[in-house]
């Protein structure tokens, strides 16, 4: 007997900067999130993002989303490990995924066919890995001891442990993680999304079926098509392909909130290296709350991103001995709460200089308001970045699935352009007043050894 | 893809252009015959390149920044083996700004801050080689290449960069800022028309046709070599190993690509990917290169993983190359590597900067701009004996291996 079709309970239309024709958004009836956004040229992006990522994780399981990711490419009932890359490659994709703190997403770029051939066992495929994974205890490896690691099967156990190491031997891994956990002390977002390696070595195979059981629900994903493809059609073969057989519960989780830091915190590290790497951290407003995270990116780009940027400026070009020799500004947006970054490598014999230079320019937000001339250069380039992700269907769809899943609604994406041009240099300064103060700052600093 | 257009400016420079309908920006590719092929100081060509952004007749390096960010144009310069590549971006409104901007800091720059954009420059490249792989990368190249320009790399630059002053770049960069040495190549939803008028106007003017860079070939790697770099705390040992392959121009370019394909490029389904690190769990990043310039090229595997490992990761090169030198691989894998790479040439020519970047760069490096549509029928030729045929010509030969790795895994090298 044919299973029936989860229903579409909503379908909404929403314009996007950049693209020719609205996108598609619905929702079924099983919580399921379909998005479609077309796109003329020859190839298509097809992605599925899941609600989960560190933020779901706790000590004992640290990593777990991470190797989750590693281990959905291992093979269904359907097709054997390997397999799925193999066909797929064969046909010029690209085929990946990521994990980060508040998701995890896998993605296919391909040409699509006559026909949509190719589009269309691209996404059977996809859909196949996304409900079917079985994560084989072969291709996971034996359990083992991670300090003293006597093992023969070195299977992706160890490639998840060898991208630890990798991480272990990047400066700038290592300062951002330093104050990742400086800035942390209960929210889940402290975590590492990599895990560590006492974790993967030994968390078990039913941990992580378990884990997969419990978050890759309909109502976590969003799947979504980007490209020159029959929306009707697409949506029909998604609801097809996406039959979830099982419709746990969905789990609404809490996270511990983190307490209002009152003071700076610093950690400083050494290490084998020629140069200073220097991180501040502020916490910033949730990704949800459009206006003050438009600010904060307005205030980045006029603080730290460019050549005629305020640090950049300041710090760089016009000292005759600069003590930095790249300065920058970021902000990372997130669900429960975003951070606000500079990114400094300096000389390593100035770190008091550095640090004392970088709070002076937080200083001077108050002191030199920003002008008319460095907001309209702002808008300007954040109305210029929204074009060049229009440019690529695999930027298309990371940039609504990236938002789609930190708002948790598509208008965070969709609004943005809208929202930017109310924005004034009066909710700049309050946006820098309420984020970016100096006494909530972390410092994670990574010097030479002496 | 759309076809494009060749037309020719009244003093001879060759400009490019494909109309993409319906795309929000522009991208413009000025690409110079020149290069790091060209130095005579290793970072001559990357400082020029820098200093382009420092200051014109009528503009200082803040009043740069401003104009460029703005307007949201980006203009960025890279400097390769065979050529310098000025390229920008934009939104279509900006077009005549934008042109403008470009014209004056290619004809009129000073390069009056060499001095202290050298500084600059130093302390990137430091901290560029604070990442170990950078660092094993980088010593790699230098001994493939140690009496060629191509070997050049970060470590070099440092040596040279004391040597290198404001007289020696300008000479060197207007030198080769000549009609006969430069070719536009432009992408975007504006008329050819437009464009040609416009790039008349602001790049007729240039004049000259003494042309002082001669390359010559790079010499055969002499011996087998192994460069040791300690670091003490280094959690992996990056390892790499390249020999020198033929160029860009050569009629092994397409089955030396296809071999790379299969040996360990195409991504998650590669033989390196997946012998080394699916099945022995051997690392996270392991890959094959395949680098053709117009005089020579590099190919080279690269992986990172734990010291202690060192001697399989070595034997795991060995042996895959050996497999594809011994063995034809079949019908299927050959054909899937195709695809492969083929299906992949959409995924890089989607942009307009992207089809910028291929159209000039061919046509600089003397292939001509439709090389890029006839690179796809070279490949679909290559056969099953080809892959061996290359495998065996250019990876039996000399070879230089870089280790990056604590003290104690180094011993027996």
């Amino acid at each position: 007997m044919k299973e029936e079709l989860s229903k579409v309970l909503e379908k909404n239309e929403v314009i996007f900067p950049f693209l020719d024709k609205p996108v598609e958004v619905y929702k079924l009836e099983n919580g399921h999130t379909i998005i479609i956004a077309q796109k003329q040229g020859e190839l298509v992006n097809v992605s599925t993002w899941v609600k989960t990522g560190s933020i779901n994780e706790d000590d004992k399981i640290t990593g777990i989303s991470h190797f989750l990711e590693h281990l959905m490419f291992k093979g269904t009932q359907n097709h054997p490990a390997g397999e799925f890359d193999r066909i797929l490659e064969a046909r010029g994709a690209i085929v990946n995924a990521a994990t980060w703190k508040d998701y995890t997403f896998y993605y296919v770029t391909l040409p699509k066919g006559e026909n949509d051939k190719y589009f269309k066992e691209a996404l059977d495929l996809h859909a196949d890995m996304m409900l079917n994974a079985i994560l084989p205890e072969e291709e996971i490896g034996p359990v083992f001891d991670f300090n003293n690691p006597q093992v023969e099967e070195k299977r992706e156990r160890y490639v998840v442990i060898e991208e630890i190491r990798m991480r272990d031997d990047q400066p700038w891994t290592i300062t951002y993680d330093e104050l990742n956990n400086l800035m942390y002390t209960e929210h889940p977002y402290k975590r590492d999304v990599i895990g560590t390696g006492d974790v993967i070595s030994s968390v078990p195979r039913k941990t992580i079926f378990d884990y997969y059981k419990k978050w890759y629900t309909p109502e976590n994903m969003t799947t979504i098509i980007v490209g020159d493809v029959d929306p009707a059609q697409t949506l029909k073969e998604i609801r097809e392909k996406f039959a979830f057989k099982e419709l746990p519960a969905s789990v609404k989780p809490e996270y511990s909130p983190e307490p209002e830091q009152t003071q700076p915190r610093y950690v400083e590290k050494t290490g084998n290296y020629n140069t200073g790497f220097l991180m501040f951290g502020f916490h910033g407003p949730k990704a949800g709350n459009l206006k003050d995270s438009i600010a904060l990116d307005v205030l980045s780009i006029i603080l730290g991103e460019g050549n005629s940027s305020r640090l950049y400026q300041n710090l760089i070009e016009k000292p005759d001995k600069p003590v930095f020799n790249v300065v920058g500004t970021t902000q990372y947006q997130f669900k429960d709460g975003n951070t606000f970054f500079v990114q400094a490598n300096f000389r390593p014999d100035q770190k008091d200089k550095a640090k004392e230079l970088l709070r002076n320019e937080f200083r001077n937000i108050v002191d030199f308001p920003v002008s008319e001339e460095e907001l309209r250069k702002a808008k300007k380039k954040l109305k210029s970045n929204f074009a060049e992700e229009s440019e690529t269907v695999s930027e298309i769809g990371e940039s609504i699935g990236h938002y789609i899943t930190i708002c948790d609604n598509i208008t965070c994406y969709a609004e943005y352009l809208k929202v930017l041009d109310t924005i004034t240099i009066q909710d700049i300064l309050e946006a820098a007043g309420k984020y970016l103060d100096l006494n909530k700052v972390s410092i994670s600093i990574l010097l030479p050894e002496r | 893809m759309n076809s494009f257009d060749i037309s020719t400016l009244s003093n001879g420079i060759k400009v490019i252009t494909r109309k993409n309908k319906n795309t929000p920006r522009t991208a413009v590719n000025l690409f110079i015959d020149s290069g790091i092929k060209c130095e005579t100081k290793a970072g001559e060509a990357s400082l020029a390149g820098r200093l382009l952004l420092q200051g014109t007749n009528t503009k200082n390096t803040e009043e740069i920044a401003k104009e460029l960010d703005n307007n949201a144009i980006e203009i960025s310069i890279d400097t390769k083996q065979d050529y310098a590549k000025v390229r920008t971006v934009f939104l279509n409104e900006d077009f005549d700004k934008a042109i403008e901007i470009f014209a004056d800091l290619t004809k009129n720059s000073t390069f009056e801050k060499a001095e202290k954009e050298s500084v600059k420059f130093k302390g990137e490249i430091e901290m560029d080689l604070d990442s170990p792989r950078t660092k094993a990368i980088d010593n790699l190249i230098k001994n493939i290449y140690p009496n060629h320009p191509y070997g050049n790399t970060h470590t070099k630059v440092l040596n040279d960069l004391p040597e290198i002053n404001r007289d020696l770049l300008k000479d060197y960069y207007y030198s080769s800022l000549i009609p006969d040495a430069m070719t536009f190549a432009v992408v975007g939803d504006i008329d050819k028309d437009s464009i040609i008028s416009t790039f008349e106007s602001k790049f007729a003017n240039i004049k000259g046709n003494l042309n002082k860079c001669t390359v010559k070939i790079p010499d055969a790697i002499q011996e087998n070599k192994t460069i040791l770099i300690k670091k003490a705390d280094a959690a992996q040992a990056q390892i790499v190993k390249g020999w020198i392959v033929p160029d860009m121009a050569s009629e092994d370019f397409a089955p030396l690509a296809i071999f790379n394909t299969i040996l360990g490029s195409s991504g998650l389904s590669s033989r390196l990917f997946v012998e080394l690190r699916d099945k022995k769990g051997l690392a996270y990043h392991v890959r094959s290169t395949f680098d053709p310039f117009k005089h020579s090229g590099t190919f080279s595997v690269y992986i990172g993983t734990a010291p202690v490992n060192i001697n399989t990761a070595l034997d795991g090169f060995n042996t895959e190359i050996r497999k594809l030198q011994e063995e034809l691989v079949s019908k299927k894998e050959l054909e899937d590597a195709k695809s492969n790479y083929l299906g992949k040439r959409a995924f890089y020519h989607e942009t307009n900067a992207q089809q910028a970047h291929y159209l000039g760069y061919y046509d600089i490096i003397g292939l001509g701009a439709d090389y890029d549509n006839i690179v796809p029928e070279k490949i679909k030729k290559v056969s099953e004996k080809d892959i061996r045929d290359v495998a065996n010509k250019y990876l039996s030969g000399n070879s230089v291996i870089s280790i990056l790795a604590p003290e104690e895994f180094l011993k027996n090298f």
